[in-house]
Formats: C-alpha cells, sequence, structure tokens
C-alpha cells in the first residue's frame, strides 16, 4: 500500500501529471492575467477561453526541429535541459502537500527538506548557465554570464527569507512550518516583509520582467536558449512553467500556512495560495520596466537582503520574548 | 544675424575665395565660393555664427556648367533662412576639401557623394563605403547622369566592408545586421568589455532604394509626390508635403489656404499616432510591454481616423503640387474632434504614468547622454536635439502650410538624455491635439472645397529649393534642383533619421550593452509596416483578402 503511495506521489500528485497540467494551467492565468493588464484578451482559441493553449504550444514546439549547433558539446548541450527539468520536478515532490506522512519522516519529507527545496529549485540557474556556455554563441555567452550574476543578486535574499519562517517555527521541514503557521495563523503577519522578499526573489529567480535581463530578446536574444530549439527549447518552458509552480508552492507552505486539511482541502488550498502568488508575480510583470544587470544587483544588495535580514531580526527577537 | 551681415563676414574673411551670392527664392542666400575657401566658409557659418548644419547636396552638372556642384546647406533657425556654399568640383577630376574635419555630422554626406557621384573628399576621416553595397564595382557611380537608372553593373565579389580592429580585450557583440529590435536591417558592431561597449561601428544602407534617382531620371513632378510618400512607412506624408513645398517653392505656385490646414491636419495626426507608436516601441525595449499594449490601443483610433479621412491607413496619398486631392469636409470635423479629444484625455493618463514610473526612470534617466555641443556639431534633428536644450523646430523656424497661423509650444528638455527625448515626445503629441482643434476651427470658417490650385504652366527649369518639414523624428529637408523634362534635374532627400543615426555612436560608448537597444531606439530610426493581410490557398492558389470588418470579428470571435 504505501508503495502504491509512492508512485502515486511521484506520477500523480503532486508529481508528474499534476505539475504538467498543473503549470499549463498556470502560465494560462498568467497570460490571462497578463492580458488583462493590457486590455489584450489572451488566448481565446484553443479550448475553452484559450485554457489547452499553452498545452497546445507545448506539443507543437515538441514537434518541431531540434537544431544542434555544430561548434558546441553535443553531449551537455543535449543533457542540460532534461537535467534541469528533473532538478524542478523532483523539487515538486517535495511540497507538503499529502500529509499522509505527516507524523512520521520519509522519502519526500525529512528534517531539512527545506534546504534541499532551495537547492533543488537553484539548480535550473545553473542548468541556464552551462547552456549558454555549451552553445557557443556570443548572445548565449552573455545570457549565460548574466544568469550567474543574477543568481548572485537574488539567491542570498532568498536564503535569508526562508531561514526566519523556518527560526520561527524551530524547525528545517517544511511540513511543520506549515503546521507551526496553521496552529499560530497571525504568526504569519511576523513575517510580511520575509513574504515580500520572497515573492521578489523568486521573481528573479523565473527570470520574469522586470527582471528577465538574462533573456531579454531586444537585448541578447535569446540569452542562454538562443541556439535552443524544438523540443530542448519546450523543455526548457515546461521548466520555467513548473518552477513557478513549484517556487508559488514553495513560498506558500513558507509563509501562509502550507495546505492543511488532507487531500481535497488540501489541493484547493494548494490551488488558491499558488495562484495567489501567481497573481502577485503577473501584476509585477505588467507594472514594470525590465532594469539593468548592474541596477539587479544593487537593489539586491541594498534592498532585498537587507530587508530579509531585518526580518531574520524581527523573528529572533519575537522568539526570545514571546513563550 | 541678418543675410547682409553673413555676407560681408564671409566676404571680409574669404576675400578672394569668395565668388558670387544670390538669394534664389526670398528665404534663401547663395553663395558661391572657391574649392580652397569651402572649408574656411564652412568653418565661419559653422562655428562663428552657429548656424545649423543640414547635409551636403552633390549633383552632377557636366551638362549644365560643365562641374559637379557640392552644395552645403546650413540653417539659421531663428533668423528664419537658409545659406547654401555652393562649391565647384572638376567634371574630370573632381576632389575637394573635406569639411568633416569642421561639422563631424557632415561624415555621412560626404561618403553618400563621394559613393553615388565620385566626388573625393580629401582628408576624410573616414573614408569608407556608406551606401553602395559591398559587391558594387569601383569606380560606377549610380547618380551621375551618364548612368542609366535601370542598368545593373556586374559584382565585384572581392570588395569586402573593413570593419574596425577590435580594441585591445574587447569582444563583438553584433546587433544587426537582423536583430530582433531592428525592424530594418541595420548594423552595429558594438566591441564590449563584460557588458560595458568600448567602441562600435556602424554599417547600414542594406535598403537603399534609389528614389532619388528615378526623381530625377524616370518619374514626373506628378508622380513624385507618391513615391516620396513611400520613402517612410511611418512619417510618408512628411515627405510628400516636402516635395510638393519644394516644387511649389521654385515654381512660385500659391496653394489654397484650406489645403495648407487639411496638410496640416495631416502631418500633426501621423505625429501623435507616431509618437504613440514610438512610446510603445520603447516601452518594449525595455521589457516594458504594458505601455506597448496601451498606447497601441490608443493609436488604433487615430489609425482608424485617418482611413477615414484619406482611404488608407498610412500613405495617404492625399497631396499633389498644389494642393490636397481630398477634403476634409465640415461635416466630418465634429468626428476627427471626437476623436482627438479621446486620444488627449488618454494621452494625458499616459503622461501621468509616465511621469512617475520608477523602473522607467531607472532605465531612461542618465543614459545615451547627447549634449548640446555634440548635437550641434552632429547636426542632430528633432526630439533628439530639442532634449539637449535646443529650441529647434522647422514649424516654428521655416513655417510652412498653416503652422504659421496656429498657436503651440515648442518643448525642449535639457537632461540630454533617453528620458529626455521620452518626455519631449510625449509632450509633443499634447501640443499636436492642440494644432489640430485649431486646424479643424479654420476649417469651419473657410469654404470648402477650394483645396487645390490647377497649374497651368510649366514648372521653370534651373530653380532651386530647400524645404524643412518637421516630422515626428525630425526635421526632414529636401532640395531641389527643377530641370527640363517635367523632372527635377537633381532632388535630394534628407530624412531625420540621418543626421540621428551617426550619433548613436557617440551615445553608446562607455554605456552597458543592455542600454543600446533604447539608446537606438531614443531616435526612433524610421521602420515600415504593413498592416493587411493577404491569405494564399496553398491548394487551389486563390487569393483572398480579408476585410476590414472581418478581420475585426475575428478579434471578437470567441474559440
Amino acid at each position: 500500500m504505501d508503495i502504491l503511495k509512492v508512485f502515486l506521489y511521484i506520477l500523480v500528485y503532486p508529481g508528474l501529471l499534476f505539475l504538467f497540467v498543473y503549470s499549463t494551467f498556470v502560465e494560462w492565468v498568467d497570460r490571462k492575467l497578463y492580458a488583462k493588464f493590457q486590455n489584450r484578451m489572451g488566448p481565446m482559441h484553443t479550448g475553452s477561453h484559450g485554457l489547452l493553449q499553452p498545452i497546445a504550444d507545448f506539443v507543437k514546439l515538441m514537434a518541431k526541429e531540434d537544431i544542434v549547433p555544430r561548434a558546441c558539446d553535443k553531449g551537455l548541450f543535449n543533457a542540460v535541459p532534461i537535467f534541469a527539468l528533473a532538478a524542478v520536478l523532483t523539487s515538486g515532490l517535495l511540497l507538503p502537500v499529502w500529509h499522509f506522512t505527516k507524523g512520521i519522516e520519509s522519502a519526500t519529507s525529512f528534517q531539512g527538506d527545506i534546504i534541499v527545496m532551495a537547492y533543488l529549485l537553484a539548480l535550473p540557474t545553473f542548468a541556464y548557465f552551462l547552456a549558454g556556455w555549451t552553445s557557443t554563441s556570443m548572445y548565449a555567452m552573455l545570457g549565460g554570464v548574466r544568469v550567474l550574476t543574477l543568481l548572485f543578486a537574488y539567491e542570498v535574499p532568498m536564503f535569508l527569507a526562508i531561514l526566519s519562517p523556518a527560526v520561527m517555527a524551530g524547525s528545517w521541514r517544511l511540513a511543520d512550518i506549515a503546521a507551526y503557521f496553521q496552529a499560530h495563523p497571525l504568526h504569519m503577519l511576523f513575517n510580511l516583509i520575509g513574504f515580500a522578499v520572497g515573492v521578489v526573489a523568486l521573481q528573479a529567480k523565473l527570470e520574469r520582467v522586470p527582471f528577465d535581463i538574462p533573456h531579454a530578446e531586444t537585448e541578447v536574444v535569446g540569452g542562454a536558449f538562443t541556439e535552443y530549439s524544438g523540443r530542448k527549447l519546450a523543455m526548457f518552458r515546461l521548466l520555467a512553467d513548473v518552477q513557478m509552480v513549484v517556487g508559488a508552492g514553495f513560498i506558500a507552505a513558507l509563509f501562509l500556512g502550507g495546505f492543511p486539511g488532507g487531500l481535497i482541502p488540501g489541493f484547493i488550498w494548494f490551488v488558491i495560495k499558488t495562484l495567489a502568488i501567481v497573481f502577485i508575480l503577473s501584476a509585477m510583470r505588467a507594472v514594470t520596466a525590465r532594469i539593468r544587470i548592474d541596477q539587479m544587483v544593487a537593489f539586491s544588495w541594498q534592498y532585498l537582503a537587507p530587508l530579509a535580514l531585518l526580518q531574520l531580526v524581527i523573528v529572533i527577537f519575537i522568539k526570545g520574548y514571546m513563550p | 544675424m541678418t543675410k547682409q551681415e553673413i555676407l560681408s563676414l564671409l566676404k571680409a574673411k574669404l576675400g578672394a575665395g569668395f565668388i558670387a551670392h544670390t538669394e534664389p527664392i526670398p528665404d534663401q542666400l547663395w553663395v558661391e565660393v572657391k574649392p580652397q575657401a569651402s572649408v574656411q566658409a564652412v568653418e565661419l557659418l559653422h562655428r562663428t555664427t552657429k548656424a545649423r548644419y543640414l547635409v551636403s547636396v552633390g549633383s552632377d552638372e557636366r551638362e549644365l556648367k560643365k562641374r559637379f556642384g557640392v552644395y552645403h546647406l546650413f540653417s539659421f533657425d531663428k533668423e528664419h533662412f537658409f545659406v547654401t556654399i555652393d562649391v565647384s568640383a572638376d567634371p574630370h577630376q573632381p576632389v575637394l576639401p573635406s569639411i568633416t574635419n569642421v561639422i563631424a555630422g557632415a561624415n555621412w554626406s560626404e561618403r553618400e557623394i563621394r559613393d553615388l557621384l565620385g566626388v573625393q573628399f580629401e582628408g576624410h576621416p573616414d573614408p569608407r563605403r556608406l551606401v553602395l553595397a559591398d559587391d558594387w564595382p569601383n569606380e560606377v557611380y549610380p547618380l551621375r547622369r551618364d548612368f542609366d537608372y535601370s542598368s545593373k553593373p556586374p559584382s565585384n565579389p572581392e570588395n569586402a566592408y573593413p570593419f574596425k580592429d577590435n580594441p585591445p580585450n574587447t569582444t563583438v557583440v553584433a546587433m544587426g545586421p537582423y536583430f530582433p529590435v531592428f525592424e530594418e536591417a541595420t548594423y552595429f558592431r558594438l566591441y564590449v568589455e563584460g557588458e560595458k561597449v568600448v567602441d562600435v561601428d556602424y554599417r547600414g544602407f542594406y535598403a537603399h532604394r534609389g528614389i532619388e534617382k528615378l526623381g530625377d531620371a524616370s518619374l514626373t513632378y506628378n508622380q513624385i509626390p507618391f513615391i516620396a510618400e513611400r520613402i517612410c512607412g511611418i512619417c510618408g506624408f512628411v515627405h510628400n508635403v516636402s516635395f510638393c513645398k519644394l516644387v511649389e517653392h521654385a515654381a512660385g505656385i500659391k496653394v489654397p489656404r484650406r489645403a495648407d490646414y487639411i496638410r496640416t491636419i495631416m502631418l500633426e495626426l501621423e505625429r501623435i499616432h507616431s509618437h504613440a507608436l514610438w512610446l510603445g516601441v520603447a516601452g518594449h525595449i525595455i521589457g516594458f510591454d504594458t505601455v506597448l499594449m496601451q498606447t497601441w490601443r490608443m493609436r488604433e483610433p487615430i489609425m482608424w481616423l485617418c482611413e477615414k479621412l484619406t482611404g488608407n491607413r498610412k500613405t495617404y496619398g492625399m497631396n499633389l503640387i498644389g494642393g490636397v486631392r481630398r477634403d476634409i469636409t465640415k461635416a466630418q470635423v465634429p468626428e476627427v474632434r471626437k476623436k482627438i479629444d479621446a486620444m488627449d484625455k488618454e494621452w494625458q493618463a499616459v503622461l501621468d504614468a509616465v511621469k512617475d514610473d520608477t523602473t522607467l526612470r531607472m532605465r531612461l534617466e542618465k543614459v545615451g547622454i547627447l549634449n548640446r555641443e555634440q548635437s550641434h556639431e552632429w547636426a542632430a534633428v528633432g526630439p533628439v536635439a530639442r532634449a539637449a536644450d535646443i529650441d529647434m523646430d522647422s514649424r516654428k523656424d521655416h513655417p510652412y502650410c498653416a503652422y504659421d497661423a496656429v498657436d503651440f509650444k515648442v518643448i525642449t528638455a535639457d537632461t540630454n538624455d533617453v528620458w529626455g527625448r521620452t518626455v519631449v515626445r510625449i509632450l509633443e503629441t499634447i501640443e499636436s491635439f492642440k494644432i489640430v482643434r485649431q486646424c479643424l476651427d479654420a476649417l469651419m470658417e473657410l469654404p470648402e472645397g477650394d483645396i487645390i490650385t490647377e497649374i497651368r504652366d510649366e514648372i521653370p527649369a534651373g530653380r532651386i529649393a530647400i524645404s524643412a518639414v518637421e516630422a515626428p523624428r525630425g526635421e526632414d529637408v529636401h532640395f531641389l534642383l527643377t530641370g527640363g523634362d517635367n523632372r527635377p534635374y537633381r532632388w535630394r532627400v534628407r530624412c531625420p533619421t540621418y543626421p540621428n543615426l551617426p550619433t548613436v555612436q557617440v551615445m553608446v560608448k562607455g554605456e552597458q550593452v543592455a542600454d543600446v537597444p533604447i539608446i537606438l531606439g531614443s531616435i526612433d530610426p524610421c521602420f515600415s509596416c504593413t498592416e493587411r493581410m493577404e491569405v494564399a490557398d496553398v491548394n487551389t492558389g486563390k487569393i483572398r483578402v480579408y476585410s476590414q470588418e472581418e478581420l475585426f470579428n475575428w478579434t471578437k470571435r470567441k474559440a
């Protein structure tokens, strides 16, 4: 029975199938919201109100010709998208959505899974860099270097931000942190700064406007993905969507009290909370211009990192003075 | 400074180098000088009197006067007239001293004259090809009158364009010839160190169409307005008006006042939709697509209005020499007014939103600096010059059409950067709304139908005219020397991007790679667009054109 559950976990929910379907849905929500902000309609033709458009795009891109540059390292070039997608899909398994193993630690929920999750979510960034590096095109190279520069800008504030709920709950396990905030909902208010920093850093991690610097088409064509086409590019596109879902779920589990109530209510909570975060991400995308890489680094270290530190200090004080 | 003062200054300083002077039409002073005195003459005008350099025009006058004529055109903006320095080159060995070392902005003009007419400029700092294709054979000069406009010289594949050498420790980042931000082919070769641009090289003119050659070899006065309109896909009407003004000026044709007002309205509508388009594109370049979507949505009713007034969204085909072809009737005026008012209201919202936007300011402020002196040196025009605090606008400086009768402000900014250019364009659009309203008032007063002067006499040969029309991108200068056969002898078009594009090389040095697209975008380089679609059925070969109605319904259709 447990084996079956594990398979369900990996393949259906929250594993491969769910992540694929839900991430295309989230892409659709994102596109629709973005369109609404711009007085447009967004996708309309595939499925009801264009609901199936992201899947259609994915399938079409999968079927396109796949070109590998002659000068690049073929093994690495082919492996990078698979590797990155696998890392993000694995991180999805760590989301505390099924509480059937809440009491006991298991392969998908253990002390320190928050660190593993942050690590797995950081892996695609390195994959992007490798993709840019191995493409041997100057735009890809520039994009790859920008990916790394951006990483140094947002990763530290992100880690500092996720530290504070963990300190507050006194645990390194996502399920415990979520359970803590479910028990003390008002304590979420102490973490608002950290939540804001986390969302902004997530936007940067997802490389969306105003932080889409590494693949700004008007500056470096396609950035690290310039030479990618066909199914490998489709994998990168899917990866970005899955990363958005997992990232939003991660933030929701840390700052918004997770997804309580077992399978069905938990699922509903998951959808509500991730969509709320996606709404913020879309709005941010609609009302900002892309900033420059040097401005991004300055912004991170002048505002994001100090704010995250401030949040940590606040949490430590609260822990010290509150029973 | 009056014309008399300029003349006496030139006479005193040039001495024997001064040959003669004439005033072919009231707003012009034509000064003939010897080749060896030309550099000094140009220097006096450019540095001492601070005249604004426009362009140099080369002309093959071997059959007329046994010479190649080179005219350096200057404008005295505040005094409302043009001064031309006329230099002759030997018909067999055409060599002249280069003025590029005095005026940086003359660089392209001289290279173009060299490419097309074969007049050599001694001492030119950058004597590479400009206009001709790389494989064009050497010593074949297409704008000479003995070169047939339809002939095709054999290709010479050995010629290759010599790009600048890499400065030490730099890599090349190619922006172009095809690049996502550039709607037209142009090549900026950036030499970068990390993200910093150390140097830049330029190669363009990939789409040179030889329109000037057609103008003096194949077309007639009646046809040229229409091809002139096709020089640009966005500000075509400007070229059309420019050319018509030229001929009307040269032949002394008086245009009915109503036609003047109609031309003014169309010019301003063009400015409105061009600036809206520019703001959208600028937003897109810096990743702010919401600006693109919103401004283009606002722009659309203006395009529909243009179609209603002229029959076309763009390339109106409204002008003929002597007037316009269609009236804007009194019955149409209220609708135009309504559309303008609606856009005005929305545009105020845009102004408020852009003014306080943090990320926009982060990207646009202190980027792409071109100061007052550099602007004068490179002869920049339009919003680029106005953002460098130069109060120049041909609508005020050389009034044409009905601009002498309408009230508007010339918008300037003193920030010298991309932000300044953005603000200038947004505020300018608001002035345009005002101008259109005033013209509409005037249309209600004037009698309907009086829109074109019939031309009975032939346009006389040997007349000269210069016209400056303020396009959305800056001042558009046309030069005309009339000829026989009902066509110009020489017609030179200097579009506003021509002086502005070289300034990009100054603006991007030392900036980040990320800023290059928006700096280039800030001069609003011209591009054209086609809006209607034609659908061909591959199986039957049948072609079907979707009507406006069908396309509109398509956008509304739900899946």
